[in-house]
């Protein structure tokens, strides 16, 4: 097989049984990166070096021919605000510039034993605070359907990496549809797993009651089995699940017999692109072909879900983000001469190595927990969050999952929303009940809009169900495989 | 939809400042469970930019005065826009703090080898030759 018709972890570990090694598989990916990311930009470190002596080692124990571990000599990019032991970690911050962890985060540590292959860490929205990956300390991501758009957010440069097929699968996270909304801007798989299924040690934290590592994929399957490899239980993270973990991939073939799939169109009248709509009609076709009956909905309290969410997150990451002060790690702003005193320090640190999005969010979060305001923001979002919660756990009485648009559009230009937070925002109106409420969901490739960008489709399941929400989104893929579409290849002069 | 938020909410005059400066007196003086039962009146009209720099104060920031101009006018923004959620009936709904539905397991509490010296000061921007974290001084 030609090293450019590498795409899944099935075609890698097929060429490793054909005679390829580890190191071969790593290094065709690394030239790929270095030949083509240069104007996508997905990436904020390769760890060549690194990677090729992970990729060695895999190869001298014997590992990539094991069929137990599915994922061994197989390359991933991780998201830059997850902690990999001697590569710098920073969030896409300037406050953490420098900043290499001195230990690996829960899932790279099984990632890693696994025989994953960590080729690089990828750009973000500085803490995740984004829709765009432009807000990074770095320069944005570009979308390798149409560079002149954006990759979506916060884990872009994640979604870009894998869209671009410059790694197979990769790690992002979920606060607010971070994963969702670039693997449908991207045309890829992307999957925000239940709240507490896999460990978040290592995660930088951004909204702690909100935040879940997933996975990105071009194939249902791969998230699948790399699903597998990150979940379960963790002593090192109190949220994480006892919740036994069962092997995602093993039973994708079965389809789900006879579903009832749930659309809350109430949510849909407005603010959807008419391409967006299209796509969505035609997957709700494709559904109904396989023998899925689809019912009218209804989420009452969802058309609240983007107020309440930029009230609990930015509340959240305003306690978070407290920890980055100038004295144990990152960035520490130079003394003010004699003037300098702790809280100075402190302050100056802050200001200058925070960016506009974080500081207005930490702002928002500080002023929503102030005196006075507490009930009136915060504890009556927590109040609408269990409405929300409520609205689902009736509708899953009689679904056995939810559809919609992941996205109301697709890819928007550069620079388009940056200025504008609440239009940015906005964008987030699928995707962020699914973080309030803790229940997985699922973005696949699903179509795309009249100018042929892709779009998502979203599935969101019972809690702690991601194997049928998985085995539904791999019957839809069977009959729509928009994954083979692939973007233009765009390299380096 | 922005625009007529706004409109709404600023130009028609409905909510003198006066009166919300004086619920936030109030809640200052520990009265929030009283103002909070009555939303209408702990919404302000209109952050000032003498209460950014209080939040800003708050989270250790230190704003330049077009970043002060900047917030003022955003997040004044963003809080109207979050004004919808006074419109949602909570009565007696209980709060979610977090989706955890599981009970917490508790590890045993054993001794267990933890990170070396060297290893934890490796990132600081200052750290001391005996191993400690330097910061400038706390009194002036």
């Amino acid at each position: 097989m030609p090293s450019s018709d590498l795409q899944t972890t099935a075609d890698i570990r097929a060429a490793m049984s054909d005679g390829a090694t580890a190191v071969d598989i790593c290094t065709a990916y690394l030239e790929r990166i270095a030949t083509q990311d240069g104007p996508i930009h997905a990436f904020t470190h390769v760890a060549g070096e690194r990677a090729l002596q992970d990729a060695a080692e895999i190869d001298a124990d014997g590992r990539g021919r094991d069929p137990v571990l599915p994922l061994a000599g197989v390359p991933i990019a991780i998201k830059d605000n997850i902690c990999t032991q001697g590569m710098p970690t920073t969030a896409s911050s300037r406050i953490l510039a420098g900043f290499v962890p001195p230990y690996d985060a829960t899932v790279v540590e099984r990632l890693r034993a696994a025989g994953a292959v960590i080729v690089g860490k990828t750009n973000c929205d500085e803490f995740a605070m984004g829709s765009t990956t432009e807000h990074s300390a770095c320069e944005p991501t570009h979308n390798p359907w149409d560079l002149t758009r954006v990759p979506g957010g916060s884990s872009g440069g994640s979604a870009a990496a894998v869209a671009a097929r410059l790694a197979p699968i990769a790690l992002g996270s979920d606060t607010g549809g971070s994963i969702r909304q670039p693997a449908a801007f991207c045309g890829i798989v992307g999957l925000k797993p239940t709240y507490g299924r896999v460990s978040r040690y290592g995660l930088l934290a951004f909204a702690s009651s909100l935040d879940q590592i997933g996975p990105f994929a071009l194939t249902v399957s791969d998230a699948a089995v790399l699903l597998t490899v990150i979940a379960g239980h963790d002593a090192a993270d109190a949220t994480s699940s006892a919740e036994a973990v069962p092997a995602f991939g093993a039973r994708l073939a079965e389809p789900v017999a006879h579903p009832t799939i749930g659309v809350p169109w109430h949510l849909l009248e407005h603010g959807v692109d008419a391409g967006v709509r299209a796509a969505f009609d035609a997957a709700l076709d494709v559904l109904r072909s396989q023998g899925a009956t689809i019912v009218d909905i209804l989420l009452p309290h969802s058309v609240y879900a983007v107020p309440t969410y930029y009230v609990v997150a930015p509340a959240e990451a305003s306690s978070n983000l407290s920890r980055y002060d100038g004295v144990r790690f990152g960035y520490r702003a130079p003394a003010n001469g004699d003037r300098s005193d702790l809280g100075e320090m402190y302050n100056r640190t802050r200001s200058g190595g925070f960016g506009d999005e974080v500081k207005r969010r930490i702002m928002l979060g500080t002023y929503a927990l102030s005196a006075g305001y507490y009930d009136a923001y915060y504890v009556k979002a927590q109040q609408v969050r269990t409405l929300i919660r409520r609205d689902y756990d009736a509708a899953f009485e009689r679904v056995d999952a939810v559809a919609m648009p992941t996205t109301p559009t697709a890819a928007f230009a550069l620079g388009e929303r940056s200025e504008d937070p609440l239009q940015m925002y906005a964008g987030d109106v699928f995707t962020a009940s699914a973080n309030l409420t803790g229940l997985p969901a699922l973005s696949v490739p699903g179509g795309h809009d009249a100018s042929g960008l892709p779009v998502g489709l979203q599935l969101v399941g019972r809690a702690f169900d991601e194997a049928n929400l998985l085995r539904l989104g791999a019957s839809y893929e069977r009959d729509a495989a928009w994954w083979r579409d692939r973007p233009p290849v765009h390299t380096t002069v | 939809m922005r625009s007529r938020r706004r409109s709404s909410l600023y130009h028609d005059g409905a909510q003198p400042l006066e009166s919300t400066a004086a619920v936030r007196r109030g809640t200052e003086w520990g009265l929030r469970t009283k103002v909070s039962r009555n939303y209408d009146l702990a919404v302000p009209t209109r952050l000032t930019p003498a209460e950014v720099e209080r939040i800003a104060a708050l989270a250790h920031l230190e704003l330049t005065v077009p970043e002060t101009q900047r917030l003022t006018q955003e997040l004044g923004d963003i809080l109207a826009y979050f004004d919808q959620l006074q419109q949602v009936d909570t009565t007696g709904v209980p709060a979610t703090t977090n989706p955890v539905t599981s009970v917490p397991v508790m590890r045993e509490d054993h001794p267990r080898p933890s990170m070396s010296q060297t290893a934890a000061l490796a990132d600081a921007p200052d750290p001391s030759a005996n191993g400690l974290f330097r910061v400038p001084k706390v009194l002036g």
